[in-house]
């Protein structure tokens, strides 16, 4: 059984006053296997945080299933979402959300004491993480104090901290520099060699390339897949790179 | 064509802000109908026929100095608070293009279009209610029904110039916020979110001790003088604590707590103390500012009606008989005294009911402990500079036993050494009472005597009425205290008093009264001071006129605080709603439930937002005392009415208040679930 299955997603946005219609998703179909580390590409526009607000399950699809280790999302009924978000999705936003009343330590410790987890439970887990990620120094500082690769980085840490199951990450590497990508990118994949599984929205092809899979959205469809297979890093980034031009080109595929 | 150009944008913005910005104008609507109401009572020709026309003026120009501090600071506030969320707006302009200059032209505008809607609309308002409140008002002074309201064009000049004045202040302000600007950092202004506040132990130590000694003041001064004196200082050191506490007291709190481990990063707590820090930052100084309009409303609009409940039982206090008529026995013999109260009250139609006629003698000592103790000393010099004198001087007013049992209708003996006791405030209590030259002792102390003024609870008159046997022994006590040496000012005169209660046509008793003084001051060459008539329909008169001003103000006053009030908690409501609905999506998305996020903000803003109220109320409790003894200037010694009309004051605004908080709290809940 895969840990995610997306069964034909649609999504309609109907604007506020009614009138206009925007069709987001069209038909999205395709599953996630326990373990796996995924990367989504596609324009802007596009659909892909979208896809992602469906699967964490902060908005609800117009038409279409998702299952989540076997179990329909639209059966948790509305009172267990919180708590069912918190026990197995981190989710980082492309905007970060970090809230402004918390240091950078209690916004990455909410979700543990929203679990109800003690102090001495947290202190461990927070400290490796912020090593890694280079927040150390920040802790103490609010978010309007650090830049936006510092936040986007709290952003993660906050993600990952619970150890979900499922990462659910809207362009985690947009505002980091090359150095920052590269070293979160490689914490993504020591987390995924971990078992954690990780769903990746990117416009960077180098990014997308340390994924074990790539999906490329189009016009609210899944248009196209690649499989790292045993390809190096490098030469998955050849492949995506081509791809896209491709994509841009508007040229077909097969 | 540019001017059209301005103008349009500049109502375009009001538009768009209407949210905070009608309410803003009703708020200036009110205070603009408030001092032209003001104005053109205190200057009123209609005025003209009414005998305390120049108590009512005098009133009504407290009030308009009243109203012009307040809407001064008022609208700088209201207008600053609402430029400062519009930065980020003003800042997009400069972004887009518009110059400073052009900016400027359109905040010309809009101070323009603001003052000249809340100018005409609370001049209009005046107009229309004038007349209405202006016989209110006459009612309450209840002397000439029969006065009219005339409009003034001057007074719609004056109102317009002040207002005008205002308004272009407001302008000059939000021009130099204008100039001041830099426009990255008002776009980012609005993202950045506030410093995580600096709490000062030192400042909160600063309000501990401000708000500790306005209390204790408050609660222990006994002098009312002093009291009187002190009030205001108080008051500031109130003002201070209370800005001191709310501002840096809370958040020290709260830090205290966030140091906490344990307690802190527990699911509510770390939300509730994390968001509150963040709050009060924000708006501890407007909270503070709700809480001290709040305690003015209380005292005024308490104090105010408590003075005109009690109108009439200071009346009957001050008055016990209808009519009382005192001089120095040297002057008017007795008999001849109550004999043409009789001859003139015949000729005006008016009947004397239990008259009473008697002498006495009044001196004046210090009581060495003013609340206990039997003894009684000579009050040296230096005790006048006393600012506390009340408390210590103690005035003895002696009658014969004869003229006791006769008014009073008793047959009571006494020895030489023996006295009646009535003691004016509170009891006496003891059975004995030394004097420098003489020791008596209490063989009765009585509650009432029907030819004078009944206890007091409270009261600058400290003093006792004592009944001795004979003639002889208050010769003896006249030629010693007379003797007496260290007494500063030997003090002792004897009265003739005659007294009465009447029955006629008030216009013929009052006619009677001024007639019969008139005649007696020509007769024998004296005047208001040595001649002293007290009448209780011609203070009813006056008194009438004072306490109604007194309530008609108060209640207007209160009104206007409260309008205020009400504009800073919706104010509140709006920014923190705006605020809360960022917060509360991230919280959702990161796994808290919804149920909980709501039952903590709703938790966080019901502490915020009867924080004020609360501090209202204790500061009013604490204030009880002194305000009472404030009372008890104006002779209102009644305790059990003033708790009374503390207590009503008190609900009935705690219920506005609740009622105020629930619908602007929609406010804030329509903005957060937007
Ligand atoms: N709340 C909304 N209401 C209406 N339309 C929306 C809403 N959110 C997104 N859309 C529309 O849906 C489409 C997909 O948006 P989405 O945010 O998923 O794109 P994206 O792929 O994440 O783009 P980007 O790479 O720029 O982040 C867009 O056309 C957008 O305008
Ligand atoms: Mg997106």
């Amino acid at each position: 059984m895969s840990l995610l299955e997306v069964k034909h997603l649609k999504k309609v946005y109907t604007t506020r006053l009614g009138g206009q219609q925007c069709q987001a998703l069209h038909d999205v179909d395709f599953t996630v296997e326990q373990g796996e580390f995924t990367a989504i590409m596609g324009e802007s526009g596009s659909g892909k945080t979208t896809l992602l607000n469906i699967l964490a399950s902060f908005d609800k699809p117009t038409a279409g299933e998702v299952l989540l280790d076997g179990k329909k999302m639209s059966t948790i009924p509305e009172r267990q979402l919180s708590a069912f978000r918190r026990e197995n999705l981190g989710f980082v936003f492309q905007d970060f959300n970090l809230l402004d009343t918390f240091s950078i330590r209690d916004n990455i410790l909410l979700p543990l004491v929203l679990s109800r987890k003690s102090y001495q439970e947290m202190i461990p887990k927070l400290t490796p993480i912020a090593d890694l990620l280079g927040l150390s120094d920040l802790l103490d500082k609010y978010p309007y104090e650090v830049s936006g690769g510092q936040k986007q980085r709290t952003a993660v840490a906050r993600a990952i901290i619970t150890d979900p199951k499922l990462i659910l990450a809207d362009e985690p590497t947009g505002a980091l520099d090359s150095k920052a990508s590269a070293r979160l990118l490689a914490l993504f994949e020591e987390i995924n060699t971990q078992g954690q599984t990780i769903l990746m929205v990117t416009h960077s092809a180098r990014a997308a390339s340390h994924a074990g899979r790539v999906l490329f959205i189009k016009d609210g469809e899944v248009f196209h897949q690649l499989y790292r297979g045993g390809l190096s890093t490098d030469e998955m980034f050849k492949k995506v790179s081509d791809t896209l031009t491709v994509l841009a080109n508007g040229g077909e595929l097969h | 064509m540019k001017f059209t150009f301005y103008l349009k944008l500049a109502l375009t913005n009001l538009k768009k802000n209407r949210e905070t910005y009608f309410p803003y104008l009703l708020a200036c609507l009110g205070t603009v109908f408030m001092y032209f109401l003001f104005v053109s009572f205190a200057y009123n020709e209609g005025l003209q026929n009414i005998s305390g026309r120049d108590m009512v003026s005098s009133l009504f120009l407290i009030g308009k100095i009243v109203v012009i501090v307040f809407a001064a600071i008022f609208i700088f506030y209201a207008n600053s608070f609402l430029m400062k969320r519009r930065k980020k707006e003003i800042g997009l302009y400069s972004i887009l293009g518009l110059e400073k200059r052009q900016i400027s032209a359109v905040m010309f505008f809009e101070s323009l279009i603001m003052g000249a809607a809340s100018l005409i609309g609370g001049l209009l308002f005046g107009t229309v209610f004038g007349n209405l409140l202006f016989r209110i008002l006459m009612r309450l002074v209840d002397t000439a029904p029969d006065s009219t309201f005339i409009l003034n064009p001057a007074h719609f000049a004056e109102t317009g110039i002040f207002f005008g004045v205002v308004f272009l202040f407001t302008f000059f302000f939000n021009d130099i916020q204008v100039r001041k600007s830099k426009p990255i950092s008002l776009l980012k202004s609005a993202n950045e979110g506030e410093k995580e506040p600096k709490s000062s132990l030192l400042l909160t130590l600063f309000g501990v001790v401000s708000l500790g000694y306005g209390y204790y003041i408050a609660l222990t001064e006994e002098s009312i003088i002093l009291a009187i004196v002190k009030f205001w200082g108080a008051v500031i050191l109130v003002i201070l604590g209370t800005h001191a506490l709310f501002t840096s007291g809370s958040i020290f709190i709260l830090k205290t707590l966030k140091r906490n481990r344990h307690f802190y990063y527990k699911p509510n707590n770390f939300i509730s103390v994390s968001n509150l820090i963040y709050r009060m930052k924000k708006n501890a100084a407007g909270l503070a500012n709700i809480c001290i309009l709040s305690t003015m409303i209380l005292v005024t609009v308490s104090t105010t009606i408590a003075l005109y409940a009690g109108k009439e039982d200071m009346l009957r206090a001050r008055n016990p008989r209808q009519l009382a008529v005192t001089c120095r026995t040297d002057t008017i013999p007795l008999s001849e005294l109550s004999g043409q109260m009789e001859a003139y009250a015949a000729k005006h139609n008016v009947t004397l009911v239990d008259a009473q006629n008697f002498s006495y003698t009044t001196f004046n000592l210090m009581r060495v402990d003013p609340y206990h103790g039997t003894s009684f000393e000579t009050m040296p010099d230096y005790m006048l500079s006393y600012s506390s004198l009340d408390l210590y001087y103690y005035e003895f007013t002696v009658i014969l036993l004869e003229d006791y049992n006769r008014m009073e209708g008793t047959e009571e003996t006494l020895e030489p050494d023996e006295l009646i006791l009535f003691s004016k405030v509170n009891d006496y209590g003891y059975d004995t009472l030394t004097m420098p030259f003489a020791e008596f002792r209490i063989k009765k102390e009585v509650d009432e005597v029907s030819f004078s003024s009944p206890k007091a609870d409270l009261s600058m008159d400290r003093g006792a009425i004592i009944v001795v046997d004979s003639q002889e022994t208050l010769d003896t006590i006249t030629e010693s205290y007379l003797a007496l040496e260290n007494q500063t000012d030997l003090y002792l005169y004897t009265y003739n008093r005659a007294q009465a209660d009447l029955t006629g046509e008030e216009e013929d008793r009052i006619a009677f009264i001024e007639e019969y003084r008139e005649a007696m001051k020509e007769a024998y060459g004296l005047n208001n001071s040595t001649l002293t008539v007290l009448s209780y329909d011609i203070d009813r008169i006056e008194w009438n006129e004072m306490y109604g001003g007194f309530l008609f103000l108060g209640v207007a006053l209160g009104l206007l605080f409260l309008m205020a009030m009400v504009l800073i908690i919706y104010f509140k409501q709006v920014s923190e709603g705006y605020e809360d609905r960022v917060r509360f999506e991230v919280l959702q998305k990161v796994g808290m439930d919804k149920r909980d996020i709501r039952r903590t903000i709703n938790r966080q803003l019901r502490l915020v937002f009867f924080l004020p109220l609360a501090g209202a109320l204790i500061h009013l409790a604490v204030a009880f005392r002194i305000l009472r003894s404030l009372l008890a200037m104006f002779q209102l010694e009644r305790t059990g009415l003033i708790v009374l009309c503390f207590v009503a004051v008190s609900a009935v605004f705690s219920i506005v208040y609740f009622v105020v908080y629930h619908l602007t709290s929609r406010v804030y809940y329509r903005i957060v679930n937007r």
